[in-house]
């Protein structure tokens, strides 16, 4: 800790009032002292403030403070509590400014003073000036004394966020489900969350700026996707081999240009999808339709992320994984999906957060599952 | 608030948890460890505080270690949870120096701990105490090094209170002066943001000076003070604070840290330090200081008194201690709240505004020291919904007044401060869990909660209401600074997740508390410390206008707006808070008061540069990812060593003094630990082969194993109880956890057991083993609902029911038997007096009825002359007073028993600070008796009737021993009267 010579050494060395020894014994100081570096630091700033002091209003307490002191020595002449008592009938301020202005003496005097205590308390922060007295009407607020006071930053808390998302009743419920559950415990979703691809994927800054994107989100929180999602059809299209192969086929993946298309009605995996049942009543459905028109669903298809992860050989990988067919074939996994829960959760700013970081990604899943216990 | 001893509540109710849940639970337990501080947190999900506790750890530390020149020995171990609904923490020297912190946000009641950020201010507190309690001079080190660290003291072995002190001689001083400084030292490091600055503290002794009401002398605070007052353990807080504030301002903080500060010359005992650094005794300073006191007191209510004071009408003849939020029914013309006062357990209460009659409507489980519980109304159907558990995981409960049957809605919500929504019927509160606060809406039937809102981290709401017509919620807010502010939420906007506050009122240094809306909506009524009194002020919601609506002298709070004239307030007083009506009528002028803490700072200026230094040698960022699972094997380290005396009795009735030693190991928070006692007799009456004694015990969780061979113990030392027993014996022991709803539990115990080379029973000390070996088990179910009123000495009502079956199995033949136990209590309309009725019975299910092992033994009161158990153990199965130990059995029994406790009868100053007596209680009681109930030939029946007188006595301020002395007088049908006295001490 400092002794007071050395702070007083340091206060004069910012007043610029040390001698030249005096200087040199505050550098030395401040060299082999990081509290004394933090303390001159501090009183620089400090310093800085004074240059505002005097566009400041002093606080009414205290001029009213100056005002009561000077009105004293006036209450010695009966002429001047005549000719108060006649003015404070009129207003209550005007008869104190005039007994400043026939006191300039005392005024000098009193506004010396007032700027000293003025500095003191940006000083000390004490009195404290953030409070005049009288804002509530008639009452004279307390004193009271403040050091320096905390912040936000002062706090220093680690993606407070995602602790956060546990308070959503929504999310509780969906975490501490059996079906969240089920597909935590789920072997072929830990193989899948194993997988190299399926984590190069969601590692990919496209697939994070994918699910970042408001019109990922929009769509999600659709809805029309909602209800698609929750359909059996969709459900068992999402099983199909035959959809998988597709996925993962180079031409689906292209099948934004006419030529693509071409080719991926040529495909042997999209003429058996296309005679898939599910598939058909997952093209026919309302739902579907309205997902294809909804204008957040195009943006993504146009979507330059949208389109790096789809043609990224990870996703392929993972597209093509048998585990992550298994997953899709979960009623668990569907009944996620399908819940109110995973839409907030969807729609919840900090799962945007997550959705940018793998990091992010991983403390929830791995806390989820420790919610779970 | 910080809680100094609650550290083995807080393991406990860990272990609880770890028992109720699943098995993977103890696994979430996490470790980090730093420089100087070793950190257990009991969830990942606590790992976001991770930075925050580290770098507030580490800053105070710094600050701490250049203010009284400290080094901790090692680590500091610091153990984060999330137990309780409020922020509190605790702290504790011994074995090793330990931190707890529970991680919610603070309370706001009354303003009476004002403080920023928690990590922070906990931090700044706990860590005084560790520094002031720890830190040691040589002669403590050798005596460290001697006993292989700090010595706990442990009723088991009485010495160890001896060591105990020569370790820690700085722990066994009274907790007014171990708070006093903590408090003090915090205020300034929070930049002024505490107690030593507080209004409710300036209040407090304010109205004791306008009251004439007493200011206990510091004898009269522990003995007296801390148990009998509404304010209970706070005293010490308001005493300690006040005390060493004092003593700051008036000489200065030099002395006062020197006074605190264990450097070599200081003396051990911490009234023996006073005298050598003031020179004059802490009697007679204290003495000085409540002169001080009164004067200034009567200057601040002069300052009051220079404008007229706010006059009011005392609803009630009585005051009700503590106070919850409070509702006028119209239609009954009642107001409806919960109340908390010594004598009597907390509970909602109607009070008859014209006549302030009070009706007990029904009893609140675990009530909160200053807000009783949260509470809310809803007029049309008559429903109160109110909290209880309310220090921990609150649970949310109803009560309808026109059947008076209470409903448990939510349990363990962790929800308070409501308000009822009279629009849709919901309900609203904030939800604390895992350190955030959450706005929720409970709709009706009110079995589930819905987020609204989650607040960032360092930001609370609180006191919330809801307008007449449902469009508008108010509420004060508080930030990371500690300031708080008056706040306006639209309810369909906040539906709608839109959750932006208007600030309606910024109060500045004085927060604003209650708000509430008038029945119109047109304005709102609240109280403030404003003018550094509590009083109420009045907001009008047209004219965007704040006006102030009382001058008291002592404090207004919690004001209900009864008519357009009119409003209830609750008047604070020095016996608690008075419901009093005052009129709706802005007064001229209101003054301000001066604080004492703003004196220390201006007079003595070093105190405004106490602020922690900002430590920044630490990555922050990278520390959550250091966390690893908490294993408490890896983390078991030998805490103390020492020698033991204890007490041996072979068969021949040879009483021997066996002398030896005994090791504590444990980890760091105290999950799992293990002691090892070895002794020998050197007395050669005793045969070699019983002259050796060793014991181990080792707990972990819910587990515990015990072996003994030729068991010795201190306490066979004296008396006719004897628990030494020659042979060996190993058991193993599970105690299961099925509900844990303070006050409310059931547990399990499992227990197996083996013993080799008996010579009498291993339960019954004058029953010789017929056989040399014996396996035996016990399976034991117990119900529990033990309450006390505030001010108690020990548990006044409530139910206790237990199912036992335990079997002994001897040579290839299974002795099972039953037994059942029931006790209930009631409170009388005397404070603190209570009824008890017990009633047992129990059975041998199979066997030959003659053998020892298929028999139940009874008599004696059951207490040694010297003893460490229960002190009124005449009311255990076993005992029966008036007749010897065991001298009665039978294969089958019944027995009832009543007792009725009396008041205690407290002593305001008997003794000195290091030795006082606390209170004396008696108890009488009448034992009835059955034996061989089934078989009319071989049946007794006997009867007894005694009194018990326990007087309680602390030595050093931490050790409570207790004398008992009995009497009783039994009888048997065709028989002499039997009589027995009772001489018994406890130690600890």
């Amino acid at each position: 800790m400092l002794t007071r010579d050395q702070v007083a050494l340091i206060q004069q060395e910012i007043d610029g009032a040390n001698t030249p020894e005096g200087s040199a014994a505050v550098r030395s100081l401040m060299e082999r002292d990081p509290e004394a570096r933090a303390l001159a630091a501090e009183l620089r700033r400090v310093a800085g403030l004074f240059e505002q002091v005097a566009d400041r209003e002093p606080p009414a307490r205290l001029k009213r403070a100056v005002l009561d002191a000077l009105a004293q020595p006036a209450r010695a002449s009966p002429g001047a509590v005549l000719r108060w008592a006649a003015q404070a009938l009129r207003f209550v301020i005007t008869p104190m400014e005039d007994a400043i202005m026939t006191k300039r003496a005392v005024l000098i005097g009193s506004a010396a003073a007032a700027v000293v205590i003025v500095v003191a308390g940006l000083v000390t922060g004490f009195p404290p000036l953030g409070r005049d007295a009288g804002t509530i009407g008639g009452v004279e607020a307390a004193a009271r004394y403040h050091g320096k006071v905390m912040t936000e930053a002062d706090v220093s808390v680690k993606n407070p966020e995602i602790q956060a998302l546990f308070q959503n009743d929504q999310i509780l419920h969906l975490v501490q489900s059996d079906a969240f559950h089920q597909v935590m415990q789920n072997q072929a979703f830990r193989e899948l969350m194993a997988n190299d691809a399926f984590r190069q994927v969601m590692a990919s800054d496209a697939f994070r700026q994918l699910l970042a994107s408001d019109a990922f989100r929009q769509v999600q929180a659709s809805d029309a996707f909602h209800e698609l999602q929750a359909s059996d059809a969709f459900h068992q299209m999402q099983a199909n081999a035959a959809f998988h192969q597709l996925l993962a086929q180079d031409a689906f993946r292209q099948m934004q240009s006419a030529d693509a298309m071409h080719q991926l009605q040529a495909n042997q995996a999209f003429r058996e999808l296309q005679a898939n049942d599910a598939f058909r009543q997952v093209m026919a459905s309302d739902a579907f339709r309205q997902v294809m028109a909804n204008d957040a669903y195009r943006q993504i298809m146009a979507n330059d992320a949208f389109r790096q992860v789809m043609a990224s050989d990870a996703f392929r990988q993972v597209m093509a994984s048998a585990a992550f067919r298994q997953v899709m074939a979960t009623d668990a996994y569907r009944q996620i999906m399908a819940t109110d829960a995973f839409r907030e959760l969807q729609a919840a700013e900090a799962f945007r957060a997550l959705s940018q970081s793998q990091a992010l990604s991983q403390a929830f899943m791995r806390e989820a599952m420790r919610v779970q216990m | 608030m910080h809680r100094l001893r609650l550290i083995p509540a807080v393991l406990a109710v860990l272990a609880g948890v770890r028992l109720g849940a699943p098995s993977g639970l103890a696994a979430q337990f996490e470790t980090i460890e730093t420089r100087d501080m070793r950190l257990v947190f009991t969830s990942p999900l606590q790992s976001y505080l991770v930075p925050q506790v580290a770098r507030s750890f580490e800053n105070s530390l710094q600050f701490h270690r250049r203010l009284f020149d400290y080094t901790p020995d090692g680590p500091i171990n610091v153990l984060m949870h999330d137990l309780w609904h409020y922020g509190n923490a605790g702290a504790s020297p011994i074995p090793e120096n330990h931190i707890t912190i529970g991680i919610e946000p603070y309370s706001h009641d009354y303003e009476s701990a004002p403080a920023p950020e928690r990590m922070t201010s906990s931090l700044n507190h706990e860590m005084a105490h560790i520094v002031t309690v720890d830190k040691a001079t040589g002669s403590d080190r050798f005596y460290r090094s001697l006993f292989f660290g700090k010595v706990t003291p442990n009723p088991e072995v009485p010495p160890s209170m001896l060591y105990g002190y020569l370790t820690t001689p700085r722990w066994y001083a009274p907790r007014w002066y171990l708070e006093g400084i903590a408090v003090y030292l915090e205020t300034w490091m929070n930049g002024g943001l505490g107690r030593a600055i507080g209004p409710y503290d300036e209040m407090v002794f304010r109205t004791l000076v306008l009251d004439s009401a007493r200011i206990f002398d510091f004898v009269g605070l522990e003995s007296e003070g801390t148990t009998i007052d509404f304010q209970v353990g706070v005293n010490s807080y308001l005493y300690g604070t006040r005390f060493v504030s004092y003593l700051g301002l008036r000489y200065g903080d030099d002395s006062l840290i020197a006074w605190y500060n264990r450097t070599e010359g200081s003396r051990r005992y911490f009234s023996s330090q006073f005298r050598h650094v003031y020179g004059r005794s802490l009697e007679d300073e204290w003495g000085r200081w409540i002169a001080w006191e009164r004067d200034w007191q009567a200057a601040n209510l002069a300052a009051i008194r220079r404008h007229p004071v706010t006059v009011f009408r005392a609803l009630t003849d009585r005051t009700l201690g503590s106070v919850s939020r409070a509702y006028y029914d119209s239609a009954s013309h009642a107001i409806y709240l919960g109340i908390r006062y010594p004598g009597q357990v907390a509970h909602l209460a109607s009070i008859d505004v014209a006549s302030g009659k009070i009706t007990n409507l029904a009893e609140i489980l675990g009530p909160s020291g200053f807000s009783v519980t949260a509470l809310s109304y809803d007029p049309a159907s008559r429903t109160l919904f109110f909290t209880t558990d309310n220090a921990d995981w609150r649970n949310l409960c109803a009560l309808d007044l026109a059947t008076g049957r209470t409903r448990l809605l939510i349990r363990s919500g962790r929800i308070g401060d409501l308000a009822f929504d009279p629009a849709d019927r919901s309900l609203w509160g904030v939800r604390h869990d895992n350190g955030f606060s959450t706005l929720v809406r409970i709709p009706p039937p009110y079995h589930e909660w819905h987020q609204i809102e989650t607040l960032p981290y360092g930001r609370d709401l609180f006191d919330l209401d809801i307008s007449p017509d449902g469009s508008t919620l108010i509420g004060s807010m508080s930030e990371i600074s500690g300031s708080q502010k008056l706040v306006r939420m639209n309810v369909a906007a906040l539906e709608a997740k839109d959750a932006t506050p208007e600030v309606l009122s910024d109060f500045g240094d004085w927060p604003p508390s209650n708000f509430v809306f008038s029945p119109d909506g047109k304005y709102l009524f609240g109280s403030s410390y404003y003018s550094g009194v509590s009083n109420i002020y009045r907001y009008d919601l047209t004219r965007q206008l704040m006006e102030p609506l009382s001058n008291t002298e002592t404090g207004f709070f919690k004001p209900v707006p009864v008519s357009a004239d009119s409003l209830v307030v609750f008047r604070y007083t020095a016996r608690g808070f008075v419901p009093s009506m005052i009129p709706n009528v802005v007064p001229d002028s209101v003054s301000a008061i001066r604080f004492l803490g703003n004196e220390i700072a201006a007079t003595r200026p070093e105190v405004q540069s106490w602020t922690p230094p900002q430590d920044s040698s630490l990555d922050l960022d990278s520390l959550p990812s250091a966390a690893r699972t908490y294993r408490s094997f890896a983390h078991l380290s030998l805490t103390s060593a020492y020698p033991v005396v204890e007490g041996y009795q072979d068969l021949a009735g040879t009483n021997a003094v066996a002398f030896g030693a005994r090791a504590n190991v444990s980890d760091q928070v105290g999950a799992t630990a293990l002691t090892l006692t070895a002794s020998y007799s050197p007395d050669r009456a005793i045969a070699s082969s019983e002259r050796v004694h060793l014991r181990a015990d080792f707990q972990s969780w819910n587990w515990r194993v015990t072996a003994a061979l030729n068991r010795a113990d201190f306490y066979d030392l004296f008396g006719p109880t004897r628990v030494s027993r020659r042979g060996y014996s190993l058991a193993v022991q599970y105690k299961g956890n099925l509900l844990m709803d303070d006050p409310r539990s059931v547990t399990y115990t499992l227990r197996l057991a083996g013993y080799g080379h008996l010579a009498t029973l291993p339960q019954y000390q004058n029953v010789a083993s017929p056989v040399d070996r014996l396996v035996s088990f016990s399976g034991d179910l117990a119900y529990g609902s033990l309450r006390r009123s505030l001010g108690a000495v020990e548990d006044e009502l409530g139910t206790e029911a237990r199912a036992v079956v335990y079997g002994n199995y001897v040579g290839g033949t299974l002795f099972p038997l039953l037994h059942l136990d029931l006790s209930h209590g009631f409170l009388l309309p005397l404070d603190h007096s209570s009824l008890w009725l017990r009633a047992s019975g129990g059975s041998a299910l199979s066997g030959n009825r003659t053998n020892a092992f298929a028999q139940f033994f009874f008599g004696g009161f059951g207490n040694n002359w010297v003893d460490y158990r229960e002190i009124r153990q005449f009311r255990d199965i076993e005992s029966f007073p008036g007749v010897g130990i065991d001298s009665l059995a039978g294969p089958n029994y019944g027995r009832a028993q009543a007792e009725w406790v009396l008041p205690p009868l407290r002593f305001r100053r008997v003794g000195i600070p290091s030795f006082y007596l606390r209170w004396v209680d008696l108890a009488f009681f009448t034992t009835g008796l059955m034996t061989n109930v089934d078989q009319q030939a071989a049946r007794r029946t006997l009867a007894s009737a005694g009194a018990q007188l326990d007087c309680r006595l602390v030595t050093l301020s931490h050790l409570e021993s207790t004398l008992s002395i009995g009497f009783a007088v039994a009888h048997a049908a065709g028989a002499p009267l039997h009589s027995a006295g009772m001489f018994s001490f406890k130690i600890m």
